[in-house]
């Protein structure tokens, strides 16, 4: 067999559970992304099909050890939802999330929608923004309260709540997180 | 620093209604006049009530592989209530859990049970966005990339004939590096699958134009494909780390290439960059 014997490529062949648990995690991850909501009602089968090309390819040699295992999982992954969504007559209308609100969709939707996205963003954010993103929203600690917390000057803690939703923004907008009908200030 | 850099890093206490004195005026007179700014506060707005709305579980990590499948197959386990919680809010580990419940094996060859219908919590989710989302680039690269390869994409593959095929995964480079891939083509696919690394810098204006492209030993450009930095960044849908091209096989013959990004007003800069060795060509 040509991948090492502690790789997860292999531990995944040998039917070890963890490795199972870590590449349906990976799938899971590429496919309850916006790009691929339209999917919705097949990411389970898609996951079974994906899983299904990632184990065939593992078998047949395709896939080189010295790559990343978990960029090849959510390739194939990607892949396959793109030819799935290439398949879909629906392809003619392309709305956002941001979109369904402004069609009347339920508003539990659109908070899932929204809570999805917030979510994957908290998961890209560093253990620092998380932190930052918490006190200052979930908590709602002023600035003075996380600078002493944190044991930083008011001024840093401003600059990396910013930089932090700098980032935040910049994931959300392209996922066309925020509602157009929103109030303008 | 000018005004608009200036009153940036109030915009976060300003759209969580805590910025307080004379600054609140001269922003909302900033805000009247810049687009970005006005954007970033109803993104931000949005951002906050979505935390204020997803609560604690949203903050907490992702349940344990293991704890999912335990939760799914019904075993007792400690950190039922906070699983529940956390379905409520992450469709990720929702779908892990399904794909749990379905049970089976890899050594098996069938790995999971194929069954129909969608998740517990989340199927209406799959009614609202029937509809049609977000479909972005990948699409528009699957009806674009025909030319001069056959139709096949164009025309949308039967379920059975589905292969992603080998994919030409690029690594990450650090500056500096010098990376080299090998690649060998598989002549019976009409498009090679490129997973490329994210590379565009994050202050690139939404209009700005970059090229991906290939070239051969010789320096001509085999294959290039043009994006603005918007459409990239809706590719990743915000969260992807790798962008997928795709490229007609026909395009490439055996040899060495150069694959880069760049900007099109810099084609000269690129700033990722990797050296390909291509095998396999019909």
């Amino acid at each position: 067999m040509p991948y090492a014997e502690h790789s997860i490529a292999r531990r995944l062949l040998d039917n070890d559970p963890e490795a199972l648990g870590q590449v349906i995690r990976w799938i899971s991850t590429a496919l309850a992304s916006p790009r691929f909501w339209l999917l919705r009602s097949e990411w389970p089968d898609l996951v079974q099909e994906i899983l299904t090309r990632v184990i065939q390819s593992l078998r047949s040699g395709r896939f080189d050890d010295s790559r990343d295992f978990r960029v090849y999982v959510q390739g194939i992954a990607r892949f396959a939802c793109l030819q799935a969504l290439g398949t879909r007559k629906e392809l003619v209308t392309c709305v956002t999330p941001g979109e369904l609100q402004e069609r009347g969709s339920p508003d539990p939707v659109k908070r899932l929608i929204r809570l999805q996205l917030v979510r994957r963003v908290l998961d890209l954010a560093s253990e620092d923004c998380r932190e930052i993103f918490r006190l200052y929203y979930f908590d709602e600690r002023s600035y003075e309260e996380i600078s002493a917390g944190m044991g930083l000057p008011v001024g840093t803690v401003k600059s990396r709540l910013f930089r932090c939703l700098e980032g935040a923004h910049q994931a959300l907008a392209a996922s066309g997180f925020r509602n157009r009908n929103a109030p303008r200030p | 620093m000018n005004e608009h850099e200036d009153l940036q890093e109030d915009l976060p206490a300003y759209a969580a209604g805590r910025l307080e004195g004379a600054v609140t005026e001269r922003l909302e007179a900033h805000l009247r006049e810049c687009e970005g700014c006005r954007e970033m506060v109803d993104t931000l707005k949005e951002f906050a009530s979505a935390l204020r709305e997803g609560g604690e579980a949203l903050f907490e990590p992702h349940p344990a592989e293991s704890a999912l499948k335990s939760y799914a197959r019904g075993e007792a386990i400690a950190e039922h209530g906070r699983i529940e919680r956390h379905l409520a809010v992450c469709a990720t580990c929702s779908l892990e859990v399904e794909a749990w419940k379905r049970g089976g094996s890899v050594a098996s060859g069938t790995v999971l049970t194929r069954v129909g219908g969608g998740l517990p919590g989340w199927g209406f989710v799959a009614l609202a966005t029937a509809a049609g989302l977000v479909v972005g680039f990948g699409i528009a690269e699957l009806r674009r990339a025909s030319p001069p390869s056959p139709p096949v994409v164009a025309q949308g593959p039967a379920p059975g004939e589905l292969q992603a095929g080998p994919l030409l995964i690029l690594p990450r480079v650090l500056r500096g590096d010098e990376a080299k891939v090998r690649y060998r083509i598989d002549p019976k696919q009409a498009l090679v699958v490129i997973v490329c690394p994210a590379s565009i810098p994050d202050q690139a204006a939404p209009e700005a134009s970059f090229r991906y492209a290939m070239r051969n030993a010789s320096g001509q450009v085999v294959w290039a494909r043009d994006m603005t930095a918007a459409a990239i960044r809706e590719h990743l849908g915000g969260v992807a780390e790798e962008v997928t091209l795709l490229a007609p096989t026909s395009s490439l013959a055996s040899g060495q290439y150069v694959f880069s990004l760049s900007s099109i007003d810099r084609p000269d800069e690129a700033l990722y960059r990797a050296d390909l060795e291509i095998a396999g060509a019909p």
